[in-house]
């Protein structure tokens, strides 16, 4: 049974909260953010990038290809975005990670081994 | 973390320099005129015309390729910043004279707001009274309905409403307003909706919400005894005898006209695209169609930020060379490190053919237009697996917002965006934009198409809705863009015409012929697209309001106006997934004598290792973002499925499919005497430049666009095997 056989059973759902145990899941998402990830991090992925509680974290670019800023996006049009000083990534898997451990903190209520 | 803050200097890279053309599609002989501001800091800006392409290696970071073509426009032009007024209304020229006679007048409307801003709200002005003249009927800040005279506000009048209390969100009422004319001039125009600064286009203090029927009538007129007359509606009395004006927002609801059904025929002109064909008042569930029963839809819906022509006064014209060749143009501004390209098409003119046509998908390129919904809803993270990144393009719009939204977003107070414009930038439709899917994929096209020497022209979705199949006569085969998702009725009928009687079409995309859209003939540069399957509000209104005010037909997908595109082209829409692009898989299909011409000179290693177009400039594959597929209709003859996507990811079932079975099919079909080679995947063009155009996506393509370009006749279907299925 493949991976797409699963859905709609109720296996693939995502949850609401992540399990701090699941230290493997971040090593996977560590190792390679753009990587094509397993039906187990991608249920949490979903958790993390959907929570409407959580900060909607988006990329400014700076300078195309090369540098961007973190910014929470504006919960309502014609408000600015609000970018987070002093933070400037040259590569975009590490912001992928970094934000990543943002919203694994967020909802395990643990911060990430080795963050 | 350090605490996130606006940043005091703005965004880090918005763009300077923002304009747009018109018309967006052009012949020789015809002028364009282009159309700019600027950030008051580009005091200056160059123009060049040139001829954007995209895909070679490394264009992300070094930019779209450009043709530089000699043109008169060429030089160097003051910058200066042009603003932009949103906000629907109806202007009605000299309508003050209605209110501007002897005695006492009452003002009447029926009123919905939509949404509580928090801020004054005109429903009815004259002239302009907080500068000094005129009058106007408002909601305040709390929904309460208000006199503004030059003196202040209720100083001079009396304001009633029915029921009494206050007005409630959704919730109809009957506003009425009783006064001395305060010094109106019988000259000075009636707004509804709005008001404007006196001697100027800028308008302010939009309405948001939906009015009908308002009514002057003269003298003193009860709250109760107005709510009784706009309730039995126009038809019950005799506007022109009864009233000093009436407008009837159900009459010409296809146009842009209010119409004055009062004895001075003050008729007005909306403005910035006030929503039609909803319901009014009266609708009382017996419809759901304006065109069933108007009386029942006689309202406007004011947009607030709705922005419908930026009004802009013209930088440059260009007036397009007799001899100039058919193909995508863009004006490039540049002004130090500040660049803006203005895209537009030049089309052939009537009558000249090539041996190719490509269909540019504009409707698409407008329905994404100045799209919001990438950093407002959250599933594109999850649809595209990685963070949002929000280039030059975007970090405008959000610091503009008055520029409007697209399609795929909502007004503020919710309401579904069903018109869209092309008299204001797009900042969706540039080359080297954040986003590659869409016009800059169409640039990977035109990049190929100019590699193997194609002869071929370009027309936009605009130029084949209003020419319909005419357009297509004469040309050998005729050539989609990546994504012509949308399209209206009469150029679906052009498509399936011209593939019926023996046209070559190759639909070089993912997602095509799915909703229907159409564009307004009396104001071509408004689009409308009620893509109702898909709005945000409840269902009532998908089922009540689905019908385009422009021509009485079904939005939404073209199966509710008994069109089949899986008749059409052989495919339907099946998911999307913009996380990681798939190769396609071989399929029995592929071995068909048929198709042979498909694959010839495909490297047989390749073939034997039964995968083709695992690489690519959009995912890494030719399979990606939005694609298409057979599974739910059944095969006749002459349909052959050559390849199918085998694996996805957990993207698709969970954001994007429509369907249970959501792979993608690369489809060979031969139709009627005509032909269709269906891609079925956005991704496709994005593959074409791989290895210096060297590889099987790029020969696959140029095989069948070959074979379509040569007249030799196909076997009839009836003479052909099913297609056995997939693979």
């Amino acid at each position: 049974m493949g991976m797409l056989d699963k859905v709609g059973t109720g296996e693939h759902e995502i949850p609401d909260r992540i399990d701090p145990r699941r230290t493997e899941l971040r090593d996977e998402f560590m190792a390679d953010p753009y990587a094509f990830h397993t039906a187990d991090l991608q249920l949490p992925l979903g958790a993390m990038r959907s929570n409407r509680d959580l900060p909607r974290w988006v990329l400014l670019t700076k300078e195309p290809g090369r540098s961007w800023l973190l910014a929470e996006a504006p919960k309502r049009r014609g408000e600015p975005p609000r970018i987070v000083p002093d933070l400037e990534f040259t590569d975009q898997a590490e912001a992928e990670r970094y934000v990543f451990d943002l919203r694994w903190k967020a909802l395990s209520g643990e911060e990430a081994a080795g963050a | 973390m350090p605490e996130p803050s606006a940043a005091p200097g703005g965004m880090p890279l918005t763009k300077r320099i923002v304009g747009y053309c018109d018309p967006l599609s052009a012949a020789p002989g015809d002028e364009v005129s282009f159309f700019v501001s600027c950030d008051p800091a580009i005091t200056e800006f160059g123009t060049e015309l040139i001829m954007p392409r995209a895909g070679a290696p490394g264009w992300e970071n070094s930019g779209p390729e450009c043709t530089t073509v000699p043109c008169g426009f060429a030089g160097v032009y003051p910058g200066r910043r042009q603003e932009m007024y949103p906000g629907s209304c109806v202007e009605v020229p000299g309508g003050g004279a209605a209110c501007g006679g002897d005695g006492r007048v009452t003002i009447t409307v029926l009123v919905q707001p939509t949404c509580q801003p928090g801020a004054d709200q005109v429903l009815v002005s004259c002239g302009d009274p907080w500068a000094g003249a005129g009058f106007a009927l408002i909601l305040d800040a709390d929904l309460r309905p208000a006199l503004v005279t030059p003196d202040g506000r209720d100083a001079d009048g009396s304001v009633a409403m029915s029921p009494s209390g206050g007005l409630a969100v959704g919730s109809w009422s009957t506003v009425v307003a009783t006064l001395e004319v305060p010094g109106a001039s019988p000259a000075a125009d009636l707004m509804f909706g709005g008001v404007r600064a006196p001697g100027t286009r800028q308008t302010r203090l939009h309405f948001t919400g939906r009015m009908e029927s308002p009514v002057l009538l003269p003298g003193d007129v009860s709250a109760a005894d107005a709510a009784a007359l706009l309730a039995a509606g126009p038809g019950a009395s005799d506007p022109a005898q009864v009233s000093l004006a009436w407008w009837d927002f159900s009459v010409g609801i296809s146009g842009w006209e209010a119409r004055d059904l009062g004895p001075s025929g003050l008729h007005g002109t909306l403005r910035n695209m006030p929503m039609r064909g909803v319901r009014g008042s009266r609708w009382d569930g017996s419809a759901s169609s304006w065109a069933d029963a108007p009386e029942q839809y006689a309202a406007l819906h004011f947009l607030a930020d709705a922005l419908e022509d930026c009004g802009w006064d013209t930088a440059f014209t260009y007036r397009v060379p007799d001899d100039a060749r058919s193909g995508f143009y863009a004006a490039r501004l540049t002004s130090g490190a500040h660049v803006e390209y203005i895209p537009f098409f030049i089309k052939p003119p009537e009558g000249a053919t090539a041996q190719v046509l490509l269909i540019a998908p504009s409707a698409t390129y407008a329905s994404y237009g100045n799209s919001h919904f990438w950093w407002e809803n959250p599933i594109q993270e999850m649809v595209q697996d990685r963070l949002v990144e929000l280039g030059p393009e975007e970090q405008f719009l959000l610091g503009h917002p008055e520029i409007g939204a697209s399609s795929y977003d909502c007004h503020l107070d919710g309401t579904d965006i069903c018109y869209v414009s092309r008299r204001r930038p797009n900042l969706n439709m540039r080359p080297g934009h954040v986003r590659r899917e869409g016009y800059t994929c169409d640039l990977y096209l035109i990049a190929w198409l100019d590699h193997i020497g194609a002869d071929y022209h370009v027309a936009t979705d605009e130029d084949l809705h209003f020419r319909g199949s005419r357009l297509l006569d004469g040309y050998q085969v005729v050539l989609t863009g990546s994504h012509p998702e949308y399209m209206s009725a009469a150029m679906f009928d052009a498509f399936d015409e011209y593939t019926s009687s023996g046209g070559r079409l190759m639909y070089l995309g993912g997602n095509g012929f799915s909703m229907s859209v159409t564009f307004h003939p009396e104001r071509p540069w408004i689009m409308e697209n009620r893509r109702v399957e898909l709005w945000e509000r409840p269902e009532e209104f998908s089922r009540t309001e689905a019908r385009n005010s422009t021509d009485g037909q079904p939005g939404g997908y073209f199966r509710a106006s008994g069109r089949s595109t899986a008749s059409l082209i052989g495919v339907e829409t099946a998911t999307m997934g913009f996380d990681h692009s798939y190769p396609y898989t071989l399929g029995a299909g592929a071995s068909r004598p048929e198709a042979s011409f498909v694959f010839d000179g495909v490297d047989p290693g390749v073939i034997a290792g039964g995968k083709i177009g695992n690489f690519g400039l959009l995912g890494g594959g030719v399979v990606g973002q939005e694609w298409d597929n057979s599974a739910t209709f059944e095969l006749g003859p002459g349909h052959l499925i050559l390849a199918s996507s085998t694996e996805h990811t957990l993207v698709p079932p969970l954001f994007g499919a429509v369907r249970p079975d959501y792979h993608a099919d690369l489809v060979l079909f031969f139709r009627g005497s005509g032909a269709v080679f269906s891609v079925s995947s956005m991704s496709w063009c994005g593959a074409l430049s791989h290895d210096e155009y060297d590889n099987e996506i790029a020969v696959i393509t140029g095989n069948v666009l070959a074979r379509f370009i040569d007249p030799a006749p196909f076997p009839p279907p009836s003479a052909l095997p099913d297609s056995g299925g997939s693979a």
